[in-house]
């Protein structure tokens, strides 16, 4: 990476790089220090809930990441139908390849679900942000109705997706039609005049 | 549309029947109530359900593991009930769908044990119902919704809206600062005929 990274990045990155080594109850804030070559107090400066904050703030920030990957994935389809299918089958299938992820819900279960669970409601946030954003745009478009409560179809949809991604049910989403599908009758229905 | 193949009928975990089983699960629920799960010891639980810790052992092997998945399974059985005859109470699809998901969020709420392991412990019941044990939680719904959706819908539908509703209610298990709230039927049937019943077929919503 030709950008300079924070402080605060390279210290996430090499917590990420240690939890990836040896699970996350493992990771000490010694092991994070050494991998990131700076000092404990260093990374008390960053994190001052110590080892804990640490460990929450690094899965947070592979969740952005894992997501931040998605939007700019998806940018160039044409609306918010198109959007939506591939950030169903794109995002299910970075989800089922990562293998940090599976790894830690075999070895360390509750500790990756606990760490998830606080990662996820951040995560929620942004994509809820981010359908609103949509949705005014599909409204501009006429693709959908300007009386829409985009406050509660934004927050529906999003938990929608994220349920989705999480597990795909009775729905293969590696079926370009099936997806579409999916997305018509339950992400774009409720949206149209 | 066809459902992917699965090698695995979706089968619950085995609850260990009868008053003794029933009293030490009740007793488990009101010890995590008060203490969490973490703090409840099996000599807390034998000592609430009035019996010795041998006999918790016996119908349990697992120990608190084993009575936390026994939990789990029972209130799953317990909100598809709910479900149910809330469903099956109303004239209409979207009636019947609202009815049965503003039920379910409604039981899990009131779930003080439940509720307080959401908040203080969700690392302990998340793993029950996230990533791939949600598979055979969305199939069981998939199933409801053929059994109580089905005087609307064509089966592969119902089972589509079943799974919608677990999905739904799951969403919201935990949702901080979400404009809909769940337990409230006029917010649910809003949801329900706003966003589920547009995308299904016109001759399928009513009866």
């Amino acid at each position: 990476m030709s950008t300079p990274t924070s402080t605060r990045e390279r210290v996430l990155s090499a917590a990420l790089g240690c939890i990836e080594a040896e699970g996350l109850a493992a990771t000490s804030l010694e092991d994070v220090a050494r991998a990131a070559e700076v000092s404990r107090a260093t990374i008390y400066r960053h994190f001052p809930g110590g080892r804990g904050q640490l460990v929450t703030q690094a899965v947070t920030w592979e969740v952005a990441r894992f997501f931040a990957r998605i939007e700019r994935d998806i940018a160039r389809e044409p609306d918010l139908g198109a959007r939506l299918s591939r950030a169903l089958t794109g995002g299910h299938r970075a989800l089922v390849e990562h293998g940090l992820l599976h790894r830690l819900l075999r070895t360390e279960p509750e500790a990756v679900m606990t760490e998830l669970s606080i990662a996820t409601d951040l995560v929620l946030e942004l994509i809820v942000e981010y359908l609103v954003g949509q949705i005014a745009i599909e409204q501009e478009a006429g693709r959908a109705d300007p009386d829409l409560d985009v406050a509660e179809a934004a927050d529906h949809l999003g938990r929608l997706y994220l349920s989705y991604l999480g597990a795909a049910g009775r729905w293969d989403l590696d079926d370009r039609a099936e997806v579409d599908h999916l997305v018509r009758t339950q992400f774009l229905a409720g949206l149209a005049a | 549309m066809a459902a992917p193949p699965t090698a695995v009928r979706p089968r619950p975990t085995s609850v260990p029947t009868g008053d003794t089983a029933g009293r030490i699960l009740a007793a488990t629920a009101t010890c995590v109530a008060a203490q969490g799960l973490r703090a409840t010891s099996v000599d807390d639980i034998a000592r609430e359900a009035g019996c010795a810790r041998a006999t918790v052992y016996r119908l349990f092997p697992a120990g608190r593991t084993g009575l936390l998945a026994a939990a789990v399974e029972l209130e799953i059985g317990a909100v598809l009930e709910a479900a149910a005859s809330a469903a099956d109470s109303q004239e209409d699809l979207a009636g019947a769908v609202a009815a049965a998901v503003q039920a379910s969020c409604a039981a899990l709420a009131s779930h003080a044990a439940l509720q307080r392991l959401l908040t203080e412990e969700p690392g302990v019941v998340l793993p029950h119902i996230s990533f791939d044990n949600l598979d055979p939680l969305l199939a069981r719904s998939g199933a409801w919704g053929v059994e109580h959706l089905g005087r609307f819908l064509e089966p592969d539908q119902a089972a589509a809206v079943g799974e919608w509703c677990a999905r739904v209610v799951l969403a919201h298990l935990r949702s901080p600062g979400s404009p809909t709230d769940t337990t409230d039927l006029v917010a649910v049937r809003r949801l329900v005929d706003r966003h589920l019943v547009p995308g299904l077929p016109v001759a399928g919503r009513t009866r």
